[in-house]
């Protein structure tokens, strides 16, 4: 038995439970499968309802993994096997090539300029083949996506270090482990199962995780709230609640967040954009937690966001100026009503993430944060500490669970 | 006069990726005649191994007490460098650490003259800070290994139980005669099903099991003093008072459900009760065949009150669907705002609530149901939004859904521990991803001390409680500089200069983690810092009148001499 635990989910939910576990001197091996950790908040524009930057409360916790001795970082790694019996596993884990050796760069960015696909017409959202990891997360790496690189060698030689290496291959390590922690967050659930809300067939209509990115500052529109299809203003934007969400033919539950990250993305647009008006299509507004409810009535008061107890029946391109047309049920009027608006967000689901149902569960594994249920990151972080002290005790308590 | 130091200088070009924008040779020219610098090395790498080699040869060969380095912003590889000179024996803050890449030379790609200017100005001022400062002196701080936790209900219960597992005493504190708090009043606990009173069983019986878990009952917390890892709290009983020495304290009071006393016809006529009326009712077998109905929000989301209390609609749905269930031949209607049941399990107790044949109607808060009957419920009058049209529906009963409100005992610790609690009582962590973490180190609060929640999310926070104290307390020291106000970055206490302090008080008034006190000094009154408290943030300094008191990491003449190097 050698007493250490494997994170599986390098987000929020992962760092805590490492954090926690590394404090009980339990030595820790955390998985992530991005180049970076901190998973989804990484993607968030604002944390609701304190309007936190996303980052701001994850890159202190982010430090604390990278500076503890019994925390080791698999990123950009991947899970390929658990062996063993309950308590005795051996788990193979697949380091991704990053194509830069590590220990020689020193993020001096020569290779970025070199980079023949640094032009601007690199296409929407701006992914670069070089990835630059900025000032706050970890690890501190630069690494190469092959996939948008066009092989061109520009970086290998402009390189003053000799760190770019492209014939680095996947490595495989094998660790000793007790225990399994599953922290590997949602995947955002399909959209374009639901045909009446035309997503993909239209560029002006978008997931919310999307948007997050779409109008945050350091997205690709530095905080200004634009019309994907032809860069014009948004003047009036929709955002539909449950798109996917508590529907028997997807996901019936609901997923929990929606409601309050809808009406942090509305607030936040009308704070990016003065003349901006916003639309709430909502089943039920669930705000349960602290200052939810007063932070969805400032967004009422404000006066420029509309709340309408409706789920569209479709949404459909057709009105003026390249406007979307709405068609929801008014329940308060009883009578049917079409709206036209600029740009649509639909609220897609919190869905398990891919792999977790053939994932062989073993004895002594406990799973946190929302790829158990859907989360905030407040209830990712308290069920990770929960999942933190189940593992320990399998391991310190000498009980397998 | 400040005795000079052994400063040796270094700047690093990044693989000479900065000499486009800053003139280095100019720059090493100006940082050797500064005083106290013995000699300033360009490098062109020196995070790489032989660039650590190198300083590492520097270092040790000029027997260096400080070190200026030039190079990369202190986020990139500030860590590494403070940890590897520590390995080399100095003082890791005896290293200063300027920017001149991303903060200058990147920034200022354009204006070569102008970078270099700035890279001289930022070195000079690293060098005036490093010059005139001293070696960090942690102090060591003993961690007793156990926790105090007050209340006994599910969440004080679990944080024991969590304790206890991993050989930590737990003293279990509880004003009431037994244990259980909420579980001993509900009948069945949703999503589960489990009842109450088996829940409690189990957990009681493992409780009192467990060698580690002392409980006193009948003690109320009388006074803490102390910090992380030494905490003194004194109890009071109604035979003895008691001071327990522990390493943490956990807060599980509880909170109390709001009667809604005038409202609804509560009190006034008969078969209104509230959800835990219900609940005692169920539990004694009460029957509840006929007509029931639910109204959901009283006293909460209005304006005096306008939380969600998240546990009503649940809890609401579990109710109405048992009764459904129990009692077929039973009519239940469920009059609400908007039914909140996030998540699977919540969203599923709504299924099963509307397929046992709950009835649900929506009300607006500028429509409220209305109770007719005298003397005892014949009707409740509601205008449901949905339909439009007013419904009169008999009732034998009608359950008013109420929120929990916050326990005074909230208002009793926090005073106790100097702790602030948000507006409406419950006490917050302190930052939104740190819930059950208070400000002031070594303190916790769990379940519905926090927020409305259910029995199953107390205990999830009751163990996510007991594992923060177990990886805070597991080392046997830790070091005062472990908790500053944020983790991981050091701050340096506060430091009062006992001559130059009047014992006006500014100092501790103004401290946002109440780290200052005041002592009696040769008949007067000094400030006293809690060094472990202390974050080093400097407040105090900035409302001293005398200059008493100084955070050394950045004191007022260090920074006097920064600004006038930086406009030299």
């Amino acid at each position: 038995m050698s007493g250490s635990a494997l994170i599986i989910g390098g987000g929020i939910a992962g760092i805590r439970a490492s954090l926690d576990l590394a404090g009980m001197e339990i030595p820790v091996h955390l998985v992530e499968c991005k180049p970076f950790l901190g998973g989804a908040l990484l993607q968030l524009d604002r944390l609701y309802p304190t309007d936190h930057c996303a980052w701001c409360p994850v890159w202190p916790l982010m430090r604390h993994v990278g500076n503890h001795p019994l925390i080791t970082i698999h990123s950009l790694s991947e899970v390929r096997s658990i062996q063993g019996k309950a308590g005795a596993y051996q788990a193979t884990i697949g380091h991704l090539p990053t194509y830069i050796r590590s220990e020689r760069c020193t993020g001096c960015g020569e290779c970025l300029k070199a980079c023949a696909k640094r032009s601007p017409a690199a296409g929407r959202g701006g992914s670069l083949p070089i990835l630059k990891p900025n000032s706050y997360v970890l690890p501190k790496g630069w690494v190469i996506d092959r996939n948008l690189c066009g092989e061109c060698i520009g970086c290998q030689e402009a390189c003053p270090f000799k760190a770019i290496d492209f014939q680095m291959i996947e490595e495989i390590k094998i660790v000793e482990i007790s225990t399994v922690i599953l922290a590997s967050g949602f995947d955002p659930g399909p959209l374009n199962r639901l045909e009446e809300y035309s997503y993909g067939a239209h560029p002006d209509i978008i997931s919310a995780m999307e948007f997050e990115t779409w109008i945050s500052e350091w997205g690709p529109n530095a905080g200004q709230v634009l019309r994907p299809s032809d860069g014009q203003k948004v003047r009036h934007l929709a955002f539909v609640l449950c798109a996917g969400s508590r529907d028997r033919r997807g996901y019936d539950y609901c997923s929990a967040v929606c409601c309050m990250y809808a009406v942090k993305e509305a607030l936040w647009a009308c704070r990016r954009s003065k003349d901006l008006q916003a639309t709430i299509f909502f089943t039920d507004l669930r705000a349960c937690g602290r200052d939810f409810q007063e932070y969805v009535q400032s967004a009422g008061e404000s006066g420029r966001i509309q709340f309408i107890r409706s789920r569209p029946g479709r949404i459909q391109p057709g009105g003026e100026r390249g406007a979307l047309q709405i068609l929801y049920e008014d329940t308060n009027a009883r009578n049917t009503q079409e709206m036209n608006v600029d740009m649509v967000v639909l609220a897609q689901p919190q869905a398990p993430p891919r792999g977790l149902e053939k994932s062989t569960f073993q004895s002594g594994s406990f799973a946190c944060g929302c790829c158990q249920d859907p989360a905030d990151a407040v209830q990712s972080v308290i069920s990770a500490s929960a999942a933190a002290l189940r593992a320990a005790e399998t391991i310190k308590g000498g009980r397998v669970t | 006069m400040i005795p000079q130091k052994r400063i040796g200088a270094f700047l690093c070009t990044c693989g000479d990726t900065l000499s486009s924008s800053v003139g280095v040779e100019e720059l090493k020219s100006q940082v050797e005649l500064l005083p106290g610098i013995l000699f300033c090395h360009v490098h062109d790498a020196l995070c790489q191994e032989e660039g650590r080699a190198f300083l590492k040869e520097q270092v040790q060969a000029s027997y260096l007490e400080g070190i200026l380095l030039a190079g990369c912003s202190p986020r990139g590889h500030g860590a590494i460098f403070e940890r590897l000179i520590a390995q080399w024996g100095l003082n890791e803050q005896m290293l200063e650490v300027v920017d001149i890449r991303e903060g200058c030379a990147w920034v200022h790609a354009d204006q070569p003259d102008g970078a270099t200017a700035k890279a001289q100005g930022l070195v000079r001022m690293g060098w005036a800070k490093l010059s005139m400062k001293g070696p960090w002196q942690d102090a060591d701080l003993p961690l007793r290994k156990s926790a105090l936790i007050v209340g006994g209900g599910p969440a004080g219960m679990a944080a024991a139980l969590g304790l206890a597992q991993q050989g930590m005493k737990a003293h279990l504190v509880e004003k009431d005669n037994m244990l259980g708090g909420w579980l001993r009043r509900l009948s069945s606990l949703y999503p589960s099903g489990v009842k109450g009173a088996d829940l409690l069983e189990t957990m009681k019986r493992k409780m009192e099991q467990s060698p580690f878990i002392s409980i006193l009952l009948n003690h109320e917390v009388a006074a803490v003093k102390g910090n992380v890892g030494n905490f003194l709290v004194h109890l009071r009983a109604r035979a003895e008072c008691k001071t327990i020495k522990t390493g943490a304290v956990i807060l599980a009071m509880g909170a109390q459900p709001f009667v809604p006393s005038g409202l609804f016809k509560y009190g006034e006529v008969q078969g209104v009760m509230t959800q835990e009326e219900l609940e005692s009712a169920l539990l004694q077998g009460q029957e509840f065949s006929g007509t029931t109905v639910f109204i959901q929000c009283i006293g909460a989301r209005i304006p005096e009150r306008p939380y969600c209390s998240s546990i009503c609609c649940p809890e609401a749905l579990k109710n109405a669907g048992l009764i459904r269930t129990r009692w077929p031949q039973s009519k239940v209607f469920l009059l609400h705002r908007d039914v909140m049941a996030p998540g699977v399990d919540l969203e599923r107790l709504y299924h099963q609530a509307m397929d046992s044949g709950v009835r649900f109607l929506r009300y607006t808060p500028d429509h409220l149901p209305s109770i007719e009957g005298t003397g005892s419920v014949r009707a409740v009058k509601v205008l449901d939004s949905l339909g439009g049209r007013e419904m009169v529906l008999e009732a034998d009963r009608v359950i008013l859904s109420n929120p929990l409100v916050a326990n005074p005992a909230n208002a009793e610790l926090a005073g106790m521990l100097s702790l602030s609690l948000d507006g409406y009582g419950f006490f917050a962590g302190r930052s939104l991803l740190e819930p059950n973490q208070m400000a002031i180190p070594g303190i916790y609060a769990c379940g519905t001390s926090c927020w409305p929640c259910s029995v199953q999310e107390a205990i999830t926070q009751g163990v996510a409680g007991a594992g923060s104290v177990l990886a805070l307390l597991k080392a046997e020291t830790a070091k005062a500089s472990d908790f500053g106000a944020m983790e991981g970055v050091k701050g340096w206490p506060a430091v009062v200069k006992e001559s130059a302090c009047s014992g006006c008080g500014n100092c501790s008034q103004a401290c946002p983690v109440k780290s200052i006190g005041l002592q009696p000094l040769n008949g007067r009154r000094v400030a006293r810092v809690n060094k472990v408290r202390c974050t080093g943030c400097g407040t105090c300094a900035t409302v001293c009148s005398g200059g008493a008191i100084q955070t050394p990491s950045l004191s007022d003449a260090m920074a006097t001499k920064m600004i006038h190097e930086a406009f030299q």
